[in-house]
Parts: C-alpha cells; sequence; structure tokens
C-alpha cells in the first residue's frame, strides 16, 4: 500500500531508499545540513524533513523545529510532477517550480546529488489523495 | 572607449565579456553591425581585454547593450537598473579544469602538493564551480596558489606557458581555441551543471526598444544573415531569460559575492558535526509511529 505523500511513513521510506543509492551518499560524504518539504497548497499537512550527516540520512521524519539549512515547497500539482520525473530537479530550481530557501551556491555545487534526492522522493509508492 | 555616460547622445555603446576578445571578436563586430540595422540606430562597439576594465566601464554607465557573463549581470541588473533579455539557446557556462598536455597530470589526482591555479578572475562564474571542481576531487583549498590572469586567452597562456599546473577553462574558450591549442591542452575534469549563462543585457536607454531587440536576438537563427553570424559567434541562437532565472541566478551570485560557502563538512556548515547535538536519531519505517 502506497504512503500518502508527505506524511511521516513517506518521509521514512524515503530515507530507507536513500540507503540504496551508493552513489548520492559518496557525493555527499562531505555535506551535512537538514532540509525541510512541505505543499504550498495544504497547509494543513505538517511538513517533513531529513538530516543528512556526510551523505548518510540520520533523521527522517516530522519537522521538528531544528534549524533548517533548506526548505522546498510547491504546490501539489508541481510536486506530482516533479515526483514523476516530468520537472528534472534543475528545471524545477530555475524556472521556481520547486521554491528553494538556502544557500543557492550549495545547490549548484551538490546539483548532481540533488537531482538523484529528487529522484529517490520520486521511487516512493505515493498517494496523492491526501 | 565612450569616455563619459553616452545617454545625451544618439549613438549606442555594446560590449561583450572580455572573453570574447580574442578569436571571434570578428564575429562580433559584425553582431554591432546587424543590431544597428535591426534597430535602426547607430551603436558602437567596443571590446575589453581584461574583465576589471570591462566591468568598470559599464558600472560608469558607458554601455547601453553588454553581453555579459552571469555574475557581471546580476551586478549591472542590480546597480544599473540593466534587463537581461537573451541568453545562448541550449547553452551554458560549463568549466574545464585544464592542464598542459607536456606535462604527466592525467588527473587530479596527479596534481602536486602546492597546486598552481591559473583562473582569469576571482568574482566569475568560472572561478567559483572550478573550486567546486577541485572540492568534489577532495583538494584541500590550502593547497591552491592561484594566478589570476584578467581573461581566459591568459588562463591559456599560463597553462601553456607553465606558469600553471592546472587552468579554470570557460568552455567555449576551449571550443573556441585552434587545433593546434587544444592538442597542447588537457582536461582533466569539466563540470556539467547547465545552471549558468551569459546573456545579452540592455540599459534604461534600450528599455523602449527591449521587444524590438529581443525578438531581434531570438529569431536570428531563422534568416540566413543571422544563421550565419550565429556560427561566427559560436551560438545555435538566443532564448529569452525569464524572470525567474534571473532571481535564481541573483540569488547566486549575492551569495558567491558577499563571501559566502557552500555547505561543507570542511568548510563552514551551519550545523555541529558532533553526533551528541542531534537529539533524535534515525527512524526507521518499522519502528515508529506514523
Amino acid at each position: 500500500m502506497a504512503a500518502k505523500f508527505m506524511s511521516t511513513e513517506w518521509i521514512r521510506l524515503v530515507g530507507k531508499q536513500w540507503d540504496t543509492h551508493p552513489e548520492i551518499q559518496k557525493d555527499l560524504k562531505n555535506f551535512n545540513a537538514t532540509w525541510e518539504y512541505y505543499i504550498e497548497d495544504r497547509p494543513d499537512i505538517p511538513h517533513v524533513m531529513l538530516f543528512c550527516k556526510a551523505g548518510k540520512v540520520i533523521y527522517a521524519g516530522p519537522s521538528d523545529g531544528r534549524r533548517r539549512d533548506f526548505i522546498m515547497w510547491t504546490n501539489m500539482d508541481h510536486w506530482k510532477k516533479i515526483l514523476s520525473g516530468e520537472i528534472s530537479g534543475k528545471s524545477a530550481l530555475m524556472t521556481r517550480r520547486l521554491k528553494f530557501k538556502g544557500s543557492m551556491m550549495t545547490a549548484m555545487k551538490y546539483m548532481t546529488p540533488f537531482n538523484i534526492h529528487l529522484n529517490i522522493l520520486g521511487e516512493i509508492p505515493v498517494d496523492f489523495d491526501i | 572607449m565612450p569616455t563619459s555616460n553616452p545617454a545625451g547622445g544618439s549613438t549606442l555603446h555594446f560590449t561583450v565579456d572580455p572573453n570574447y576578445s580574442g578569436k571571434n571578436l570578428p564575429g562580433w563586430f559584425l553582431m554591432n553591425t546587424y543590431l544597428q540595422r535591426h534597430l535602426g540606430r547607430v551603436m558602437h562597439f567596443q571590446p575589453y581585454d581584461g574583465f576589471d576594465a570591462c566591468r568598470a566601464a559599464v558600472l560608469a554607465n558607458q554601455y547601453d547593450l553588454v553581453y555579459a557573463n552571469p555574475f557581471d549581470w546580476v551586478q549591472y541588473v542590480q546597480k544599473l537598473d540593466f534587463v537581461p533579455i537573451a541568453k545562448p539557446r541550449n547553452h551554458f557556462d560549463e568549466v574545464y579544469l585544464c592542464t598542459s598536455a607536456a606535462v604527466p597530470i592525467q588527473n587530479v589526482a596527479d596534481l602536486p602538493t602546492r597546486i598552481r591555479v591559473a583562473s582569469a578572475h576571482p568574482a566569475t562564474l568560472i572561478h567559483m564551480v572550478g573550486l567546486f571542481l577541485l572540492d568534489k576531487a577532495d583538494i584541500d583549498r590550502a593547497r591552491l596558489e592561484f594566478v589570476f590572469t584578467g581573461s581566459y586567452q591568459g588562463v591559456l597562456k599560463a597553462i601553456l606557458q607553465g606558469q600553471a599546473d592546472v587552468g579554470f577553462l570557460f568552455d567555449e574558450v576551449y571550443a573556441g581555441a585552434s587545433g593546434l591549442i587544444r592538442d597542447r591542452l588537457h582536461i582533466i575534469d569539466r563540470s556539467d551543471d547547465a545552471f549558468a549563462f551569459h546573456a545579452f543585457c540592455i540599459g534604461p536607454r534600450l528599455l523602449p526598444q527591449q521587444a524590438l531587440l529581443t525578438q531581434v536576438l531570438c529569431q536570428m537563427d531563422q534568416e540566413a544573415r543571422g544563421q550565419v553570424l550565429l556560427q561566427d559567434i559560436g551560438f545555435s541562437g538566443f532564448a529569452p531569460v525569464t524572470d525567474d532565472e534571473v532571481a535564481c541566478l541573483t540569488m547566486l551570485a549575492d551569495e558567491y559575492i558577499s563571501g559566502h560557502e557552500a555547505i561543507d563538512l570542511r568548510a563552514t556548515s551551519s550545523l555541529a558535526i558532533d553526533d551528541s547535538a542531534f537529539v533524535v536519531a534515525r527512524e526507521d519505517p518499522d519502528s515508529g509511529t506514523k
């Protein structure tokens, strides 16, 4: 059964899926940051976050109030397109269909793992009926 | 070179990023003629050899049209109210890490302990991305000694004359170099970001003709004369610049110019690396509440 999009179950599956991608762990071996996701047009849905330390996800769950280095958000329609791969990560960022708060330099420096990370989000069977 | 603000005169002034003062220069003079004809305005073209002189002249309000590198056009937008109107179609600024083919450096791991790096200018996207490439190869920045050459032609010379072990070269400069020069270079790494781009920017005096000039530039590939000219200056065509792209690259340039560093364990991570700082460990789907 697919996890509800942007649920705690979904973000935890994302964290688990991350483990199956050694390439992103290698690319991010010097990277240490937290980031949060939310749905712009669904303020009733709680935000979720990931914490990556030296390439490994060490926290995947509800946004718990700790400092976030990046925040990514957009409306449900754009989330669907990003997760399906219809919009690439770079394109989503450049056209601001994926809203982004945080260091743009870091996003550019780690553009390849950024794209892999969006692919990982799309690999989780998801139920958008929320 | 214009000596004063040309705002009162009828002649428009046009310049290009200094990396075009090499092989493609005749094409840019022809480009000036082409744009004059389509705009119905007299326009004077002036190239520069170095980034600082070009940037200073544009910031002194001496130009109406500039084909500028991304970090420069962001400055022109912010300081002079310039508007980026057109960019190369399907073409982005990329960086090659080049060494001389005459030295036994085949990859980044072969670089010496102290690395002499030739770079055109520290305030360029090419320099920033060159640093990123070295970072990704785990090259400690403390090992780097920079030779700033003021232009990409200078980077080429520094590599070929043995004044630098490696150079940050703009991909268009490499592509535009003669086969003889390219044979003497070895690319040890390259970026593939497809993120930032040069752009034609117009100043306030050209704003009334913004739509016309954008159309002229973006339709060059649809007529014979324009196609030849595009070939001369090394592009397949131009496309409009969107407000979102301007906003995105402005964020990037602002961070870089202000001395910000990308988040990195070795640099300026905003987070403590000590595990004890983390209250919540990783939660597995099977163990936690949903």
